[in-house]
Order: structure tokens, then C-alpha cells, then sequence
């Protein structure tokens, strides 16, 4: 009797696998894609040349007293993104007794650009993508009245300090844009 | 030669309209479930990784609000129907902080929300949720929505998250429509055979007791 009790067992498991045939069927994968956002960057270039057309030479240049520099200086937007952008202009000499701020004498240029009570000259409209500034200034006058020979050898240096925001999203101006980079 | 001129006209401003018609830079990301090869293929991949779906969110500026459609599609050969699940895995170790200051929301095809969160989160993507039941040659469309603050800070410029989502298929056989033929004759045949040993196991206890 146990035998056949055992047998009707076994038939019901069969039932049973037969019925589950359709589960086992099942077939599962699993795959993982790594999604990106990036934050994107606002990369610009100060373009310095001059008169001639060629590249204001990185090593500066030998002055007299008197000259004018021709350094042709604007703000290239490397970037997909238009910006607003403004520059600090920095004149800076390496002898103590010589004042660059008077040596120096630099006309900027009033019409695309604008000197604010905060020191620095604002592009009046944003560069678009890819595009280019005005030039800020021309050239450099080195004011002859202002240097003696003792002071033959000294190093004049202005510097070009630029600081972009986007426009994207931002104040229809670039006086009253924010997100300005702190300077460092 | 009129006819010429306005026919290329005609040509060309129909161009331009079409042109117009496509949305400048919008990539769709892929999700196709290959069932010869068993796997997922996902498009359209990037220079940051091969299995990126969101082509479109790259390049983020504060203030942006973009929106990146993902089509989910079965290719299995007929007879199969698929269930397609998702889950996310988070932000990639070192890229949660870039990530926790974007929002992002994710919806599927019939516009029900399944996760609106900080990015790095997993939010209602942390078990597996069931995105549909495909068809061979059916498909499904998720959306994501991502925004990025106004006041993010610069020093997220040139940052980059990493997201990771799983998804998972399971094939189901469909069951083929009747003819009038028994065409599953195994089934029946293994339990007949097994009703016969049952019997005849029965028949020879018998005898011997």
C-alpha cells in the first residue's frame, strides 16, 4: 500500500513540473548604462596683436620714452555659450621709484566698453559663441616726462585681467549680470 | 528656366522649413533589448562612456532646464514578449556632490513619475520598477527632466556626474494562438507515459502481494 501511495506521489510531482513547464521558461538579463552629465565651462582667450597683424610678442617689447605701443587687446570666447565679460587692467612696474600708473597711458575704447566705480571695463553686450570683442584699447603710450635714465632697464608690464559670466539665464546686461568669478 | 528657379526655391525653402522643424541638438538615447545577442544594447553612448543615454545633458549651465528622451525598445524575434524593469544605482563614488545640486525627474510613457530627486539620489528608481511589457518591435519612452540652479557655484565648471541605471528583461514565450492542431504534444505524451508506469507499477505491486 506504501508503494502505491509513494507512486501516486511521484505521479502528482510530475503533474506538478509539467504545469510549472511555462515558469521555468523564463529567461532574465541584467545590463548596466552609465549615464553623464557634465557641467559645461566657459573658456576665453585674451588676444593680444598689433598694428601689423602679427601676435604681440609674449616677451614683451623695448621701449623709449615717448613711444607708442601698438597692442591691440580684445576678449575671445572659446566657448558654445554667449558671455558677458569684464576685464581689470593692471599696469605694474619692477622699480620702486617708477609709478606705472603714470607711465603708462592707456585710451580705451568708450563706445563698446565701460569703465564701472568697481575697476573693471564690461563689454556692453554679450559675446556670442565662438565670437570676439572689440578691441578694449589699441595701444600703450609710454609718457616721456615720467622717466629718467636711471630708470633705463625697468620693467613696464600691464596685465589683462579677464572674468566671464554666462548670459544664458542671466540679467539682460552685463551690469546687472551675477555669478561673477571672485578674483583670486 | 522660371519654372527651374522657382522649383529650387520651393526646394529650398522647404529646407528650411523642415530644418526648422527638428530641434537643434536633440539626441534621443536608446535602450534595445537584443534577444538574439540576450543582452541590452544602449545608445548613443559618449566620449565618457560607451553606454550613456543622456547625450543631451552635457555642456549644463546654471539656470538650464533640459529634457532628455530615452526610447526603451523590444527587438526579440516574434514570440517573445519582455518585461523591462529599471532600477538606478546612484551617482558614481566622487561625483554625488556635482550631482546632489541638480534635480532631475524622471517619467515614463504614460506620465507616471518614477523618481524626482537630486540627481545623485535613487528615489523611486531604488527597487526595480516595471517600465511596460514589450511586444516584439514594441516600445516605451521614459523621460528625464534635469535642472540645474541658478545658483550653482563655479567651482562646478567643467564637473562631471555619472549616473548608473540597470535594467533588466525578462522573456516571456507566448503561448501560440489555437489552430485546431495540437501542436505542444510533449507535455501530453510525457504525462500519458507516466499514467502508464504509475499503472503498470500498480499492476506488478498487485501481483507480488
Amino acid at each position: 500500500m506504501a508503494k502505491v501511495k509513494l507512486c501516486f506521489i511521484a505521479f502528482l510531482m510530475l503533474i506538478m513540473s509539467l504545469i510549472s513547464f511555462d515558469t521555468l521558461a523564463y529567461y532574465t538579463v541584467t545590463s548596466t548604462a552609465r549615464n553623464v552629465i557634465t557641467f559645461g565651462e566657459l573658456p576665453s582667450e585674451v588676444v593680444e596683436t598689433t598694428s601689423a597683424g602679427t601676435e604681440f610678442p609674449e616677451e614683451g617689447v623695448y621701449v623709449m620714452p615717448g613711444d607708442i605701443v601698438s597692442k591691440i587687446v580684445s576678449v575671445a570666447n572659446k566657448s558654445e555659450h554667449p558671455f558677458y565679460v569684464r576685464v581689470k587692467l593692471i599696469k605694474a612696474s619692477d622699480a620702486s621709484e617708477l609709478s606705472a600708473e603714470e607711465c603708462l597711458s592707456i585710451t580705451t575704447d568708450t563706445e563698446h566698453w565701460t569703465l564701472m566705480e568697481d575697476g573693471y571695463y564690461y563689454y556692453n553686450t554679450a559675446v556670442p559663441a565662438y565670437g570676439q570683442t572689440e578691441p578694449l584699447f589699441r595701444e600703450v603710450e609710454v609718457v616721456g616726462d615720467k622717466i629718467t635714465k636711471e630708470q633705463a632697464g625697468s620693467i613696464l608690464t600691464v596685465t589683462v585681467k579677464t572674468f566671464v559670466v554666462q548670459s544664458e539665464n542671466n540679467a539682460d546686461t552685463p551690469f546687472e549680470a551675477v555669478g561673477w568669478p571672485t578674483e583670486s | 528656366m522660371k519654372r527651374t528657379v522657382r522649383f529650387f526655391a520651393f526646394l529650398i525653402a522647404a529646407a528650411l522649413l523642415l530644418a526648422g522643424a527638428v530641434p537643434a541638438f536633440a539626441y534621443k538615447g536608446e535602450v534595445v533589448y537584443d534577444g538574439n545577442a540576450k543582452d541590452f544594447v544602449f545608445a548613443p553612448g559618449s566620449e565618457y562612456s560607451p553606454t550613456d543615454l543622456f547625450p543631451d545633458l552635457k555642456d549644463v549651465m546654471p539656470g538650464d532646464s533640459l529634457t532628455q528622451k530615452i526610447t526603451v525598445r523590444n527587438t526579440a524575434d516574434k514570440g517573445v514578449r519582455v518585461k523591462i524593469y529599471l532600477r538606478s544605482l546612484g551617482a558614481q563614488e566622487g561625483t554625488d556632490d556635482f550631482l546632489s545640486q541638480l534635480s532631475l525627474k524622471v517619467v515614463d510613457s504614460s506620465n507616471k513619475e518614477l523618481f524626482d530627486a537630486p540627481a545623485d539620489q535613487t528615489d523611486g528608481l531604488t527597487d526595480w520598477v516595471l517600465l511596460g511589457t514589450l511586444e516584439s518591435g514594441g516600445e516605451t519612452d521614459l523621460t528625464v527632466q534635469l535642472d540645474v540652479p541658478v545658483t550653482i557655484g563655479n567651482e562646478f565648471s567643467g564637473a562631471i556626474g555619472y549616473i548608473d541605471w540597470e535594467f533588466k528583461v525578462e522573456e516571456i514565450p507566448i503561448e501560440e494562438p489555437p489552430t485546431g492542431d495540437i501542436t505542444t504534444v510533449w507535455p501530453w505524451i510525457a504525462a500519458g507515459a507516466a499514467v502508464v508506469i504509475i499503472v503498470v507499477l500498480f499492476i506488478v505491486f498487485k501481483r507480488k502481494k
